[in-house]
């Protein structure tokens, strides 16, 4: 069976046409990111669940005020669930950041797979990516986690596609030096 | 991967010597990744309450409801310059949009005409997320200073402007000696929940940004109005031009719609004949006029139950002495109460709250409402008050702003069941502008009046949030409330 893309674009006309009930098709192709956007984030399922609800019915009450021209579906749908996320902290009054450390916390629970090496690389990456700014830091993990464009990136978090890609690509090249360091550490330390 | 390295070589292409060392942080990022499990349950759900919801708008849509019923009318007989023609089609989408739609929870009924009628819209916030409902009383003594009068002297404060037939003068006696009355519940209370749900409404409407060209004109070659920056519509007055014309007021910021008589187009008699009893149309009569204004300017009723006239000025008249000179007012204000999730909300003074019409009897025409507000609302649940003993205390002095005072002769007035509402509430913050919250409360009605007196209150209200309760015993203090009527 030839699996079909599914055009974003088409559906969001046909919406917008006033067949809202494509929108489920939207809702099942992005479901998963965005709650996965959005638990990376916040690192708690009732609160997700709860963003990510709020996420897609705005999405779907606002859907004719999208403007394809704009910019895609994905990007404003990201952008709904980040600011969904903003709220969330401002109404809590604790700080927003993109701050991931929370969800690199999880990563280095049980849930990975047992590989040591990788397990003691992880906690030094984590402290690496401490050393970075919240926005850097959210460029690298969407790039790399959530696999968004450069494009969608910048339609989200409001930047230039070019800066995006220099951002990200500065960050790597440390995080590369920063590894070598690491593996270096780890050698001396396994004499 | 290679899409990844690809755009990293773009930026710096010496990063080539470096592949496999990118490709090992790469890999270890993709390591790090949470691996996340997702609820079915969850997710089947939420699909569920997307494609009703999908589903709703899809029905909606086919009704073609018009944007801004309540403005097309009026638009025939205006006299107005260029510019407005402009504003008013932005704002029929907007107030449409401000007051009707874009949320979570959007409840529909069908009406006897299988219309769905979108009723008040809730956004739900974690808990306690309006912060301490304990603000600062105004320094101006501003709303509350009525609610205190009202709630201690028996008499129900009514909200909104434009005026109230009848009922707008409260009787004060002189301060000295105090009377004070007791309010007596003797039965039991019923209070099985902890925690309650607090609306604050979201007043804003979304206003339209002012356009150039619109700007250009509102100069009026004075000034260059689009010099200024960002600059939002804040609110907007029209006025009919034409006999028994109205003029209308919209805010943006306050989320508000008021109604009013543009007086130079009414024929206002000078000096005004007086009415008789026999000129005063029974309140159906009242009622149907309110409801047929309503309908022709299409306003949303859906978050208002059936109106009812206020009457309280025939209790005055019955009981006046001479009432060949008593005053019978020209209008008569019909009250559509307002009910948020099946509930009535009351003001501080314990009258039903809602959108108020205003009757010109002689005219026998509308001519005015307030009251019509966005019907949005954040929500936030807050702790509530169980201890049985510590609402009644409230009670018995007729609310959270009343006082016994122990020097004055007391009457006792007996209290009925009470059910469960909301009431509306201010938190002020810093005496500057207060928030507008709507809170659970008990509303006991007035079973019996203390015979002999001008005695209008129907009910005593008490709100049962912990922080509203333990603000208002903070403030108290403030020594006797001006009493209605006396006590024989």
């Amino acid at each position: 069976m030839i699996k079909t893309e599914i055009n974003d674009k088409e559906v969001v006309i046909k919406c917008q046409a006033g067949d809202f009930e494509q929108f489920g098709v939207l809702y099942d192709k992005y479901i998963k990111k965005i709650y996965e956007f959005i638990y990376f984030r916040t690192s708690h399922k009732e609160t997700a669940e709860d963003l990510t609800s709020k996420t897609f019915m705005k999405a779907l009450e606002g859907i004719k005020g999208f403007d394809a021209e704009k910019g895609t579906f994905s990007s404003w749908l990201y952008t709904i669930a980040r600011n969904s996320v903003i709220d969330h902290y401002r109404v809590s009054k604790d700080a927003y950041s993109s701050d991931l450390s929370q969800a690199l916390d999880l990563a280095s629970s049980d849930d990975l797979e047992a590989n040591q090496d990788i397990k003691d690389k992880l906690r030094e990456v984590k402290a690496y990516l401490e050393k970075l700014k919240p926005e850097q830091k959210e460029i690298i993990l969407m790039r790399v986690w959530q696999g968004l464009s450069y494009k969608e990136i910048a339609e989200i978090i409001g930047k230039s596609e070019d800066n995006c890609k220099v951002i990200f690509s500065r960050s790597i090249n440390l995080l590369r030096k920063d590894l070598q360091v690491i593996v270096l550490l780890l050698l001396i330390r396994a004499l | 991967m290679q899409k990844i390295l690809e755009d990293i070589y773009a930026i710096d292409s010496e990063l080539r010597n470096f592949e496999k060392e990118l490709v090992e942080a790469i890999n270890v990022l993709l390591a790090s990744k949470p691996n996340i499990k997702f609820d079915e349950k969850f997710i089947k759900q939420l699909r569920k309450e997307i494609m009703a919801k999908a589903r709703d708008m899809k029905a909606e849509e086919g009704e073609a409801a018009k944007p801004i019923w309540i403005f097309a009318p009026f638009a025939k007989n205006f006299s107005y310059v260029a510019i407005f023609v402009l504003a008013l089609a932005a704002i029929q989408v907007l107030v449409f949009y401000g007051l009707n739609n874009k949320d979570n929870s959007q409840i529909t009924v069908k009406n006897g005409e299988n219309k769905k009628i979108a009723l008040s819209q809730f956004v739900p916030l974690q808990e306690g997320a309006f912060g301490r409902l304990s603000g600062q009383a105004p320094s101006d003594g501003s709303a509350s200073a009525m609610s205190r009068s009202s709630a201690g002297g028996g008499y129900g404060g009514l909200g909104g402007g434009g005026g109230v037939a009848g009922d707008s003068e409260a009787k004060m006696i002189a301060p000295m000696p105090y009377y004070n009355y007791r309010y007596v519940y003797n039965g039991e209370l019923k209070l099985d929940q902890d925690k309650m749900e607090v609306f604050k409404r979201i007043k804003e409407l979304k206003s339209i940004p002012g356009s150039e060209a619109i700007l250009k004109e509102a100069g009026l070659g004075m000034v260059d109005l689009s010099t200024f920056e960002n600059p939002r519509m804040q609110n907007v007055s029209f006025a009919e031009d034409k006999d028994y014309g109205l003029t209308f007021f919209v805010s943006f910021e306050e989320g508000t719609i008021g109604i009013n008589e543009n007086w130079s187009k009414w024929h206002h008699e000078i000096p005004a004949t007086r009415l008789n009893m026999e000129d005063v149309p029974a309140d159906s009569e009242v009622i149907a006029m309110a409801d047929e204004f309503l309908k022709a300017h299409g306003v949303n009723m859906g978050s208002y139950g059936p109106g009812y006239v206020m009457g309280d000025w025939r209790v005055e008249y019955e009981r006046s002495i001479n009432k060949y000179d008593f005053y019978i007012p020209e209008s008569l204000t019909v009250v559509y109460p307002v009910k948020i999730k099946d509930s009535f909300v009351y003001n501080e003074g314990g009258e039903k709250d809602g959108l108020y019409v205003n009757v010109n009897i002689k005219a026998k025409k509308a001519n005015g409402l307030w009251g019509l507000n966005s019907n949005r609302y954040e929500t936030s649940s807050y702790a509530i008050e169980t201890d049985q003993k510590r609402i009644l205390s409230v009670v018995e002095r007729g609310g959270i702003y009343g006082y016994l005072d122990p020097n004055a002769k007391t009457a006792d007035v007996e209290l009925g069941e009470p059910t469960l509402a909301y009431m509306k509430s201010w938190v002020y913050n810093g005496g500057i502008s207060g928030e507008e919250l709507i809170v659970p409360a008990l509303v006991f009605p007035i079973k019996k009046a203390p015979e002999g007196q001008m005695y209008f209150r129907k009910n005593v209200i008490v709100p049962i949030v912990k922080d509203i309760l333990d603000k208002a015993e903070q403030n108290r203090g403030g020594g006797p409330v001006m009493m209605e009527g006396a006590v024989k």
